[in-house]
């Protein structure tokens, strides 16, 4: 049988290469070539599974050192060849330009001949064009019952030529393009996929905003601020709330589930800078970001995606109590991020010494761990109207004061902020990759639905017919459809004989594998 | 015309019509090549800028207010020669540790037309005194306060102390990250002239 493969086509690059531009056009016209690319893109993606990509790991440590210490030698190795940031690795997407390559030319190099092999077909094809065919048949027949053919095949919706008595009958000539179509969406989807490395097309960083803080926001050149307003955490309350009731169960087993992660905002717009350095900011609008439902401004998107399980303290309030006479001075309050150093309480005045933030004993004196105000400690003295100072170290769970103090320093209230974690995100390349990925369906279904089907038929001898037919998919498909109108106008029906020889494999095996 | 002309003629054209392809062939590869070497450009670029300030980058300005609320300092209006830009928390024991080196050399550095700005990490002031004078040594260089966490932010600091070595054009020259000795200091001054 013929190798009907691109109708018999002379593939540009398998002539013998000549210049090193023809060389380096074989390689990439190669369908072998094209599934070592498809291969090592997918052993490439899969090892990029075994660990977690840079974006969810922790935030504490750099990436350089967070693979090596957690995962050891195979970390390290993991994180030095790019794995933790695959899709943006440079010989990923190496892969990724070369499979694009593979692609174009391998498509420029098929379609090309095809198409004119397709365009320029001849009505009336040899003896050994038909015999190679594999549906063939041979016998009886007259010009009349070619022409009473003709009519039949039309009615079947083929486009029918006759050269003499020579005839042609094709349909579904589009359906060979499919896989170039489908190429193309796939390439438009590739060059989508890297246009995302420009910061112009997708931007995604994740901003730690504190409640009543305003951050710029790196994604947007530092353009747009937010205000985190207020940071909601609500839990699953089947007690409470009738309609949790139902998941009582569930929620017994589980603990606390949350039921809502949300964060208060309000948007600002950089609108010039201070005398003072700061920037000067105009409000755009409120809004708020949920869980799967993000807040939206200009082309950029904010998804709720962390909290801080350790709220931060914003503020503390105290009051002094008098032991002698059970008055109560205060209270008065202590900012964190910028505390007064004296608080005029009539009676008392109480100076603030000193502030721990995440208090901590270090080498026997008090001190900090971090500037955050995670387990504040205040360290006050007290001027008593006698002109004394009584010292007081005030932390949670912890008073240390002279007993014989006659104020005592109380708690009277705080006032906690979370830290929402938002994810501001921006990806222009959504159309680019839907256009190229509908673009590829298309060609998939004009290739798959739409076989393309020949029947040649011509005089052979005096009095015998030659019935040939191809199609590039479901021979026995057009066996069934053609086989009656050859019946009915009289003609000698086509058997198929790949069920005779079984040899039809020999040629799939070489380097033209449909594509 | 004689047969072998025609054939002349014929192998002419063929040639003709080869270099065509071979062009149109290399333009096409030349093409996604050269676009894909964009993209992989603009990836290595964007690997060495993971939004911390290293050696090679343009110092980001800022402006800060010293601890005493007297001075304001500008990196860009910085008119000596080198600058060390040092941050540094009250709760890192190396910080507490080169900060008296620091002060024994800062009169060899101003001499050499090299400046030391300490950028204090997002604390109070009245906690970042308390230290200072807890030091027992009483510091002449600047003490910045970056109460907001803005510069720190921008140049994004993981671990303390470190040290930026910048020189007179706004270049960040180096990046040190650890306690600094004597021997460091005037090796990271003579860098940044």
């Amino acid at each position: 049988m013929l190798d009907m493969k691109y109708d018999g086509a002379d593939l540009r690059s398998k002539r013998r290469p000549k210049s090193w531009i023809d060389r380096v056009w074989s390689f990439f016209a190669s369908v072998k070539v094209g599934l070592w690319l498809i291969g090592l893109i997918i052993v490439g993606s899969a090892v990029g599974t075994i660990f977690p990509q840079e974006m969810y790991i922790p935030q504490q440590l750099p990436a350089s050192q967070y693979y090596t210490q957690e995962y050891g030698t195979a970390g390290t190795i993991y994180y030095s060849l790019g794995f933790h940031n695959l899709y943006t690795s440079w010989w990923y997407i190496s892969l990724i330009v070369m499979l694009t390559l593979s692609l174009i030319v391998a498509s420029i190099d098929r379609l090309v001949p095809l198409y004119k092999a397709l365009k320029y077909q001849p009505v009336r094809r040899t003896d050994r064009f038909m015999r190679g065919q594999r549906l063939i048949g041979e016998g009886n027949g007259s010009e009349a019952q070619i022409d009473m053919m003709e009519q039949s095949l039309k009615a079947k919706r083929y486009r029918v030529k006759r050269d003499g008595d020579a005839l042609l009958a094709e349909k579904h000539r589009f359906g060979r393009w499919g896989p170039y179509v489908n190429h193309v969406g796939l390439v438009i989807f590739f060059i989508g996929a890297m246009l995302r490395v420009f910061p112009s097309f997708h931007v995604d960083t994740l901003e730690w905003v504190r409640e009543g803080d305003t951050v710029a926001l790196e994604a947007t050149g530092d353009e747009y601020y937010i205000r985190n307003d207020q940071f909601i955490l609500e839990m699953y309350d089947p007690e409470n709330n009738e309609e949790d009731a139902k998941f009582a169960e569930a929620i017994e087993k589980a603990g606390a589930v949350p039921k809502n992660y949300e964060t208060e905002l309000t948007l600002f717009k950089k609108t010039g800078t201070n005398e003072d350095g700061s920037p000067r900011l105009e409000e755009v609008e409120t809004g708020s970001t949920k869980v799967n439902h993000p807040f939206k401004f200009d082309k950029y998107e904010v998804y709720q995606e962390q909290y801080s399980s350790r709220p931060e303290f914003l503020s503390m309030s105290f009051s002094v109590g008098d032991k002698e006479t059970g008055d109560i001075y205060g209270p008065f309050t202590v900012d964190m991020n910028d505390p007064e150093t004296t608080y005029d309480l009539g009676e008392v005045a109480v100076s603030l010494r000193d502030l721990y933030p995440d208090f901590e004993v270090r080498n026997g004196e008090p001190d900090t761990k971090s500037p955050r105000a995670l387990n504040p400690a205040f360290f006050f003295t007290v001027d008593t109207p006698e002109g004394a100072s009584e010292s007081n170290l005030i932390g949670i769970r912890m008073n240390v004061a002279d007993e014989n103090n006659r104020y005592a320093i109380q708690f009277a209230g705080t006032e906690m902020a979370s830290t929402s974690g938002l994810r501001v995100k921006s990806d222009s390349t959504y159309p680019i990759l839907i256009v190229g990925g509908t673009i590829f369906m298309i060609g998939i279904v004009m290739g798959m639905y739409w076989p393309h089907r020949r029947v040649w038929i011509r005089r052979h001898g005096e009095t015998d017919v030659l019935v040939a037919g191809f199609t590039n998919k479901n021979p026995s498909s057009l066996r069934r459809e053609v086989s009656p109108l050859l019946e009915k106008a009289g003609l000698p029906i086509w058997e198929d004989q790949a069920m005779f020889e079984k040899q039809t494999d020999a040629n799939s095996t070489n380097e033209r594998g449909e594509s | 015309m004689t047969k072998e002309s025609k054939s002349g003629d014929r192998m002419q054209q063929a040639m003709a019509h080869k270099k065509k392809r071979s062009f149109w062939r290399l333009m096409v590869m030349t093409m996604v090549l050269f676009a894909g070497a964009v993209v992989v450009m603009q990836l290595i670029e964007q690997a060495g800028s993971d939004g911390r300030v290293a050696a090679g980058d343009d110092a980001p300005n800022f402006k800060l207010v010293s601890l005493d609320g007297a001075t304001m300092v500008e990196r860009e209006t910085y008119e000596g020669k080198g600058l060390l830009l040092n941050f540094w928390g009250t709760f890192c024991e190396p910080c507490k540790k080169e900060m008296p080196v620091v002060q024994a050399n800062y009169s060899a550095l101003q001499d050499m037309g090299v400046d030391f700005w300490a950028v204090n990490v997002g604390e109070t002031p009245l906690r970042v005194d308390n230290f200072v004078n807890d030091l027992g040594v009483d510091l002449d260089y600047p003490i910045l306060m970056d109460t907001r966490s803005e510069v720190e932010k921008a140049y994004g600091i993981y671990n303390l102390p470190v040290t930026f070595v910048i020189d007179e054009n706004g270049k960040v020259i180096e990046k040190y990250e650890g306690e600094l000795t004597k021997e460091k200091l005037m090796e990271l001054a003579e860098k940044s002239l």
